[in-house]
């Protein structure tokens, strides 16, 4: 099952409540990654520590309060808030250093994971939204341990620790704390399970609306081009006043929930302190017993509430959990198979079937071949599996059925990374980062010479420009290259596939923001490259027609035709209608 | 000096955002009310659960204690319905100028800010309700303060000295901890906007990733920037740990020093232990209220820093839309007068640039890849100003024509068109003033031919594009912007290689359709088609942001070379 791609998370979540087995999954998943025991063994000891100091201070508070004020009872109160507050600081302090282990361990494990994934994991094009969520996402780990498991666990021992005490000076006080707890986590519960409800609903509504008004903000400029301005003003307004309504009626739940809450509390504070009296007054219990009963009470009090809080941390742990689970139980790119060494030899399609999802099949029974030694020009009219044909040839994807030759030898047998790098691409969106054009060259090719790295800027024509940048190759590149032209990058990405010399090089329509010199220049750099290697050029430019050697003509999923580029020009109806309308022949 | 200079301008701007912003007052003077009353019933339930605590009480004490309790959660609500009301309020009105000043911009301010002003509309536009909080909290907490300090007086004034050691204390340790606490978050954000930047730049072409092959080094840098954000993390434990030791420990030293310097007078016999306990809570009550006094400036600066930002978009000049003269019907030539232009200043992309686009033809304008094609087409359509020169059409300057009478006289075609979220259909009337039919849409589909693709759509005419039009190929979005253009009958067509993901046969129909249309029209188009000649009656020809030749296209394609070269290459 694919992941949805920008479903608000909250409605996942929901649907998770009643996939069986995902907190076993998701607990599974921690072992896959490394935890830092140590770490989280130190800082359950120091919490529990901490927990037990707290509850010896509220003891000997009540003394103190209980009429007590002998020097050693006040100094012996006053050491231990000393220490107190010290084991709570380092308490923190090893708290966050466990959670910044756990989230880089998690982080590492998932970014490698997903490095791993094969491309149809992903259901959108460009998985970077996806990608950043997940990694983001793997902070969940730490959301629940730190966040969940120890809270709870801590909350429990903390109201243990206070009924044993308690219970110590009369059982029947003991008993007044907690029947109420019940009571407490029922109205807790319920109104978690409204709020769940409601702020699931309203966390997708006000997610789609901060959606449109950020796509709005993008728009600007579409806006100013037609002089809309106005009524897009109207428009913004009315999201805005969804969302104020939005954020109101959340705000008034919350009011309630908060009221029934202290109607409860102060329901079982008057209950407790009912009792306590009564058992004071007929002498039941003494002074100092009826102190640390209210006082404890207190304390016993906030860790009920303590509780309740941690169970709605539930709700964002399971948001991101079922992503985490998915990734990292997701199946890798399979590593098995044959090393290859440098291939050779022409690319051959054999009856190549597929689909991206069932059902809609884009290659339909593909025979082809990419002969070696040759520039072979993929055509067709766009959407008719040009592409995808280019990313079964990386094995990007696996075909459904028939087989896909190199050499005469089946590329499914090769290991993926010795398979890979035998190809280079070149696509219309080139990778380009912030760093040094030096960098960005070398990127994949670490090896290549100075005298490799001039050559290959030669022969793309990105020379010219990259010399009349007074820092040269060093110039730095904004992201994503925004400080060159589309042409430009398009040189770039051309001179670092020359430079990383692959016995088969494949062009994914490069030439669209490129003037018809330029694409005249490529194609001859292609055909001196084409010497001892398998070139393969998507485009439907005439130029490229002109100087290819081979040809394959793609319509709906089939080959239209194949040959020579004098015999396709003849028999092919869609290159012959094609150049009739671009170039008028 | 510039971090004063900064500073100062920091205070100017968040102030210009309030004569700028609706502020619902009357909402935050009922909270500094409701607080104040708040603050009042935690100090009058004190004496009942002193007596509570120590043993000393009776029936009345407990029923007081109740009534007391209920009563402080009534005053919660009181307090914070106000508050979020003013803060929902407030940030609507906020986030409506925004958008309003957003979208009248001129381009250079709105694509300084586009990318952020997204996040400050949809996320930070909260940030000047908790600027007004801290201010209503500082109010209530100087409020509590002094009723605070007068209830303990009453009580015994011997142990007042405990106050200023307290409050020096608080301002020392909130000193401490704002200082620390910007390290922690200043490195903190370093190492995150790092890896986000990792995600965005590397992993963003995941594709490329795969092909090239360069998996294990992208883990590598990943790690880099994973290790980055650990290592921010520790030190923000440390500074975590710094922090807690001094600000966490406020009210455990109070304690001490009531239990202390209490315990002795109780012995002495001059204090009872149930007013220990409640002086203990008066003066914990104090430290919440007073904690509001120095964190004041720290809180102010949060909140100030995003305002900075805010402020400063809503100090932009908005676009002066309303000019000397609107756009007559006869309006003649488009003309550029030794116009020159660049998006920054060192790096000009027209240069000098002079030549004439004769109403009611079409010209074509060429040139090589990084010329100043599309520059061009932004400086007519006025989206930018050029930085000397002056465009003008027929006899006036354009400076001197309303700029929506302007825009809406021009269609603009891009290469890459932006369409949004809605139905075909509602990308199509995007443009149109008033009611459109269905025919009329229908019609502008069909000379962009795109009526064929739209019927087959699931929902023809209502189908969702989806966000920027992700669920339409590449030749299908071009094809709608086409129509969206022709549907608002504009005198003067831009085109910018606006056919270029077209499959040849489709190419043809809309050129066909394009020209028919517009005879007797302005059209202006880039192309690198060279085919597309046979249709222009004027040629520009650009090179290197200069105009190399323009005129009538016989006489350009003898004089230029560049276009002679173009052409040479493309047949």
């Amino acid at each position: 099952m694919r992941r949805k791609d920008n479903g608000a998370p909250d409605r996942d979540s929901i649907q998770i409540r009643h996939k069986k087995g995902l907190w076993l999954r998701f607990i599974k998943t921690f072992f896959k990654c490394r935890l830092p025991f140590v770490w989280l063994a130190a800082h359950i000891v120091l919490q529990f520590g901490f927990i037990t100091l707290g509850v010896d201070v509220t003891d000997k508070t009540a003394q103190l309060f209980a009429g007590d004020v002998s020097v050693e009872l006040v100094s012996t109160l006053i050491l231990l808030i000393i220490v107190n507050i010290f084991a709570s600081s380092l308490s923190l302090f090893v708290s966050a250093v466990t959670s910044a282990r756990i989230n880089r361990n998690m982080r590492r494990s998932v970014l490698k994971k997903v490095l791993e994934l094969p491309l149809g994991f992903f259901k959108k094009e460009n998985p970077r939204d996806t990608i950043y969520r997940i990694v983001n996402n793997s902070i969940v780990v730490d959301s629940t341990i730190m966040l969940f498991i120890i809270p709870l666990v801590s909350a429990v021992y903390q109201m243990v620790l206070i009924f044993g005490r308690v219970f110590k000076y009369d059982w029947r006080l003991s008993v007044a704390m907690i029947v109420f707890v019940p009571i407490i986590a029922f109205i807790a519960f319920l109104f978690g399970r409204i709020n769940f409800s409601i702020s699931d609903r309203d966390a997708g509504i006000h997610a789609s609306l901060t959606q449109r008004l950020s796509e709005m903000m993008t728009n600007v400029p579409l806006a100013k081009a037609f002089a809309k301005e106005s009524s897009e003003e109207e428009k913004g307004k009315s999201l805005t006043s969804r969302l104020y309504r939005l954020t109101i009626k959340s705000s008034w739940f919350d009011q309630l929930q908060n009221l029934s809450e202290t109607a409860v509390n102060l329901l079982q504070a008057a209950v407790m302190t009912g009792i306590g009296m009564l058992l004071l007054n007929d002498g039941t219990i003494n002074t100092r017993g009826w102190v640390a009963f209210f006082l404890f009470s207190g304390t016993f009090m906030n860790a009920v509430t303590d509780l309740t809080l941690v169970w709605g941390n539930i709700k964002i742990i399971q948001g991101g959990a079922d992503g985490l689970v998915e990734i990292m139980n997701a199946e890798s790119e399979p590593k098995t198979g044959e090393p290859c060494e440098r291939l050779s030899g022409g690319l051959k399609l054999n009856d190549v079937r597929f689909g991206y999802v069932e059902d809609v099949t884009v290659l339909d029974g593909v025979s082809c071949e990419f002969p070696e030694n040759t520039v072979t020009a993929l055509l067709g009219a766009s959407g008719c599996g040009k592409t995808t044909l280019a990313n079964l040839l990386t094995r990007l994807y696996q075909p459904q059925s028939g087989s896909i030759t190199a050499g005469g030898k089946d590329i499914s047998g090769f290991t993926l990374d010795s398979y890979r790098k035998n190809f280079t691409v070149v696509s219309q969106n080139a990778m380009l980062f912030s760093g040094t054009i030096r960098e960005n060259l070398l990127y994949g090719n670490e090896d290549a010479t100075e005298e490799q790295l001039y050559d290959a800027l030669q022969r793309s024509g990105a020379a010219e420009f990259i010399e009349r940048l007074p820092q040269g190759l060093d110039t730095r590149l904004e992201e994503y290259g925004n400080n060159l032209s589309g042409g430009q990058r398009q040189k770039l990405a051309m001179a670092r596939a020359l430079l990383a010399d692959t016995p088969y090089l494949i062009l994914d329509e490069p030439v669209a923001s490129m003037d018809a010199v330029a694409v005249e220049d490529i194609m001859n750099i292609l055909k001196e490259q084409a010497a001892d290697r398998c070139v393969i050029i998507i485009a439907h430019s005439p130029a490229v027609l002109k100087l290819a050697q081979h040809v394959v003509v793609l319509e709906n999923g089939r080959v239209e035709s194949e040959g020579e580029a004098s015999e396709v020009r003849k028999d092919s109806a869609f290159v012959k209608d094609f150049l009739r309308e671009k170039v008028g022949e | 000096m510039r971090a004063k200079e900064k500073t100062r301008g920091m205070w100017k701007r968040t102030f210009s955002l309030f004569g700028k912003v609706r502020i619902p007052w009357y909402l935050y003077i009922l909270q500094v009310i409701g607080g104040i009353i708040a603050a009042k019933v935690s100090l009058l339930y004190i004496p009942y659960e002193s007596a509570l605590k120590t043993g000393h009480m009776d029936t009345s004490d407990l029923w007081a204690y109740m009534g007391l309790s209920l009563l402080a959660t009534a005053v919660g609500i009181i307090e914070s319905v106000p508050a979020f009301y003013a803060s929902a309020q407030l940030a609507r009105n906020l986030q409506n100028r925004m958008i309003s000043r957003s979208l009248r911009l001129p381009m250079p301010s709105y694509e300084k800010n586009a990318s952020r002003v997204i996040s400050w509309i949809t996320l930070d536009a909260g940030y000047l309700d908790g600027f007004i909080g801290v201010l209503v909290g500082f109010i209530t907490g100087i409020a509590a303060t002094v009723m605070s300090i007068g209830e303990m007086s009453a009580l015994d004034g011997s142990l007042l000295f405990i106050v200023p050691i307290v409050c020096v204390y608080v301002i020392a340790s909130t000193w401490i901890e704002g200082k620390l606490m910007f390290l922690r978050e200043r490195r903190g954000r370093r190492a995150m906007s790092e890896i986000t930047a990792y995600m965005a730049e590397h992993i963003g072409f995941y594709r490329q990733i795969k092909q090239m092959n360069t998996g294990k080094q992208e883990l590598e840098r990943g790690k880099k920037a994973i290790d980055g954000v650990y290592r921010a993390d520790i030190y923000q434990a440390v500074m975590t740990f710094l922090v807690t030791l001094f600000s966490g420990s406020i009210t455990e030293m109070i304690s001490i020093l009531v239990f202390v310097f209490g315990s002795v007078k109780v012995r002495d016999g001059t204090m009872d232990i149930s007013q220990l306990a409640a002086f203990e809570s008066y003066i914990l009550v104090l430290y919440q209220s007073f904690s509001s006094i120095p964190s004041l400036y720290t809180n102010i600066m949060y909140y100030n820093g995003t305002l900075f930002y805010i402020g400063g978009l809503m100090s932009e000049k908005e676009e002066v839309y309303r000019r000397g003269k609107g756009m007559a019907q006869q309006d003649g030539d488009i003309v550029f007068d030794n116009v020159s232009f660049g998006y920054s200043d060192e790096m000009p992309v027209i240069k000098n640039a002079s030549f004439t686009i004769p109403q009611g033809k079409v010209t074509m304008i060429a040139g090589p890849n990084g010329s100043g094609k599309t520059t061009l087409f932004k400086l007519i359509e006025r989206f930018y100003t050029p930085s000397e020169g002056s465009i003008r059409l027929g006899e006036s300057n354009a400076e001197d024509i309303h700029l929506d009478e302007w825009r809406r006289s021009f269609g603009y075609v891009l290469q890459e068109p932006q369409l949004f979220g809605g139905t075909v259909r509602e990308n199509i009337i995007y443009g149109a003033e008033g009611e459109v039919t269905d025919e009329q849409v229908e019609n502008a589909a069909r000379l962009a031919s795109a009526d064929g693709f739209i019927k087959e759509l699931p929902g023809g005419y209502g189908y969702g594009v989806g966000e920027n039009g992700v669920n339409l190929s590449a030749g299908q979005k071009q094809r709608l912007a086409v129509a969206r253009a022709l549907i608002t009958e504009p005198s003067c067509l831009l085109l910018d290689e606006c056919t270029c993901n077209m499959d040849a046969r489709t190419e043809r129909i809309v050129n066909e359709n394009l020209f028919r249309v517009m005879k007797g029209r302005t059209v202006v188009m880039i192309c690198h088609d060279m085919r597309m000649l046979e249709n222009a009656d004027n040629v520009i020809v650009l090179r290197d942001g200069e105009v190399e030749a323009s005129g009538e296209k016989d006489e350009v394609l003898k004089a230029s070379a560049t276009l002679q070269k173009l052409v040479a290459a493309n047949v």
